[in-house]
């Protein structure tokens, strides 16, 4: 009887374990669902940052949604930071959060230890056709959307030929191709947004 | 780290069995606890780490969650099931969902798989290899699964892809981390195995010892015994010998007594204590015929048993009571070779079994007679003497060669006889057996080695 308290005991303690697992990690491995009311946004539709983000009007500009909350969000920081200081003088970079919680600007440069316009506007995620984090967006000189998608094809962004970020900043400077981009690029994966309460 | 030596009671193989298997079992309960201290250490060390690994990614609910939940499935199956192995194995499968949340924690970081290694080297500390099982089985399950489902190419999950990780690398991974596994297994095998066999040493050490201290001691008390012995015969040999003399005296008086006392009343008196006496001076002799055969050495010597017989009978002649009959003395000997033996020692033998026959002969059967048979070769000499005397019951004849036995207190005699006769058949290394009947006479045969040699 002993015996059979402690297997049950020690199965429920490893499900534990499991839903964490779970939780946050394996079903980030699953795409992420499309929310109801998500309207598609196709590439080279423009996008208006006007009052929204301090940013330069003719250069591309890079949007980072990013939520504090997402494992998959803070696992990506170092990977964003390499993007910014690669690129940082050819494009304008820029954190989205996509969060309730009252989180300042400043709260997530430290995050980031970086110096780069943060915004908490949830319309860009719309604008821009973003249901997850984290995502990566990139609009070219006339801010039209170029690239809209995920930064790697694995989540630990280990897989250097799936950088699909990068690729997208690399194929708008005309230095490769514009490459044909998977599934894996465009289906959107990773954390669930927020129920968005605007403030 | 073996368990002490602890003193067994000798000659008991079973206590001695019960002794070692305690301290075998002493010693492992040593080990078991020694590393369930360890253990505490280590798992609030990984606890610790899992913490410090959540300031990198913030995953801090991760870190308390899954740490947290491990550690209270070890120590509450430790609490439920303390007399099994259980949360040993549990303490295993722990190890291995740490790698795994360091891993998470560590977004990926391959070198967290070391994790599993450290875990695996941990566990040798109780000695088991089969605890390497679960750890091993955790790591190459969830392994092998990912691995395939990558090698597969199966695009419905999203994990860690990496250039490298082919399936010959994959095979090569799993390889190695299996060698090392079963090198931690071994390990513990074989300290156990080794501690075994050294607690094995150190208890037959101490029986060694033991046994030797009991030996000595032994000895010792031989030694004493040897000597007290000694001076015991030397002192019933003197006492004995000093005895005799006063009484041959009293009998030379008691002679001249008999001679000039006409009064039949005192004639009476003065037989009865002339008998008294040689009974008093049998007895001494029987005593130092004893002390003579424990004491001296065997004098070996040519034996004529046609000599040594007719001396016998000739002194036994007249020996019994003046109411009884002359016994017949029958002699037949076959000697072809010559015999070495003690002559005095064969002339105790022989006296004692002849008069015996002659004391207790059966006076319902008309001829009394004793018959010795010799018969001699080259090894040995086999003497029968057999008699038709009163015989001697079945159940009397275990005792009759006991010292002071005597069948019956009617019996006359000191009850040393018989007695002497086995010693001195043994000093002469023979053997002695009776066959005999209540009624219906006896016979001993004894076979004694020639000492030709």
């Amino acid at each position: 009887m002993k015996k059979a308290i402690t297997i049950a005991w020690v199965l429920a303690l490893f499900s534990g374990i499991v839903y964490i697992f779970w939780f946050t990690d394996w079903k980030y491995s699953l795409p992420t669902p499309i929310p109801k009311e998500y309207h598609p946004v196709t590439a080279g539709t423009p996008v208006d940052l006007a009052g929204k983000l301090p940013v330069a009007a003719n250069k591309p500009v890079f949007l980072h949604f990013f939520n504090p909350d997402c494992p998959c969000s803070r696992f990506n920081i170092p990977f964003f930071k390499s993007l910014v200081k690669k690129y940082n003088d050819k494009v304008s970079f820029a954190i989205v959060v996509l969060n309730n919680q009252a989180y300042t600007a400043k709260e997530i440069q430290t995050k980031f230890d970086l110096d780069v316009p943060v915004s908490f506007d949830s319309t860009l995620a719309a604008a821009c056709g973003v249901y997850s984090t984290p995502q990566a967006v990139l609009l070219d000189a006339n801010h039209r959307l170029y690239y809209r998608g995920n930064y790697n094809k694995s989540r630990y962004c280990s897989d250097s030929r799936s950088n699909y970020a990068q690729m997208a900043i690399d194929s708008l400077f005309g230095n490769i191709p514009r490459p044909v981009f998977a599934a894996y690029a465009l289906k959107a994966y990773g954390c669930q947004l927020p129920v968005c309460t605007q403030k | 780290m073996v368990a002490s030596y602890r003193s067994v009671p000798k000659n008991s193989h079973v206590t001695a069995q019960q002794t070692y298997q305690t301290i075998k079992k002493a010693y492992k309960e040593q080990v078991k606890q020694k590393s369930d201290t360890l253990m505490n250490y280590f798992l609030a060390s990984f606890f610790v780490v899992g913490l410090i690994l959540a300031n990198f990614y913030d995953t801090w609910l991760f870190a308390v969650g899954v740490g947290g939940l491990s550690l209270v499935a070890y120590y509450s199956v430790k609490l439920l099931l303390p007399r099994t192995e259980t949360y040993q194995y549990i303490v295993s499968i722990v190890f291995g969902i740490f790698m795994a949340q360091f891993i998470y924690q560590m977004h990926g970081l391959f070198e967290m798989h070391f994790i599993a290694f450290i875990g695996s080297a941990i566990l040798i500390t109780y000695q088991n290899w089969k605890l390497q099982i679960p750890l091993a089985a955790l790591v190459i399950v969830h392994h092998a699964t990912f691995g395939y489902l990558q090698y597969i190419g199966y695009d419905k999950v999203y994990f860690t892809q990496l250039d490298y990780m082919t399936l010959q690398t994959f095979i090569i991974h799993g390889i190695l981390a299996t060698v090392v596994f079963f090198i931690c297994g071994l390990w513990a095998w074989q300290l156990r195995r080794l501690n075994e066999r050294q607690i094995e040493l150190t208890y037959e050490m101490g029986r060694f010892q033991e046994e030797q201290v009991q030996q000595k001691v032994l000895l010792r008390s031989n030694e004493e015994l040897k000597k007290s012995n000694k001076e015991l015969d030397g002192f019933v040999y003197s006492v004995s010998h000093d005895l005799r003399a006063p009484l041959s005296s009293m009998l030379g008086v008691i002679g001249l007594c008999e001679m000039g006392a006409p009064d039949p009343f005192m004639q009476k008196n003065i037989s009865l204590l002339k008998s008294s006496i040689k009974k008093l001076d049998g007895f001494i002799m029987d005593i130092l015929d004893y002390s003579r055969n424990s004491r001296l050495e065997i004098n070996r010597q040519e034996i004529h048993f046609n000599d040594l017989l007719s001396d016998i009978s000739n002194n036994l002649k007249f020996m019994g009571a003046s109411d009884q009959r002359n016994v017949e003395i029958r002699m037949t000997i076959r000697n072809g070779v010559p015999f070495h033996s003690d002559q005095s020692r064969l002339s105790i033998i022989l006296n004692n079994l002849i008069s015996n026959s002659i004391r207790y002969q059966n006076p319902e059967v008309p001829d009394p007679f004793v018959e010795i048979c010799v018969d001699v070769c080259e090894t040995a000499a086999n003497i029968l003497v057999r008699d038709n005397g009163i015989g001697i019951g079945k159940e009397n004849q275990e005792k009759v060669f006991n010292m002071f036995y005597r069948v019956s207190t009617k019996s006359v005699g000191s009850g040393l006889g018989l007695y002497i006769v086995k010693e001195t058949v043994e000093k002469l290394s023979g053997v002695i057996k009776l066959k005999s009947e209540l009624g219906g006479g006896t016979e001993f045969s004894i076979r004694l080695p020639n000492l030709s040699n």
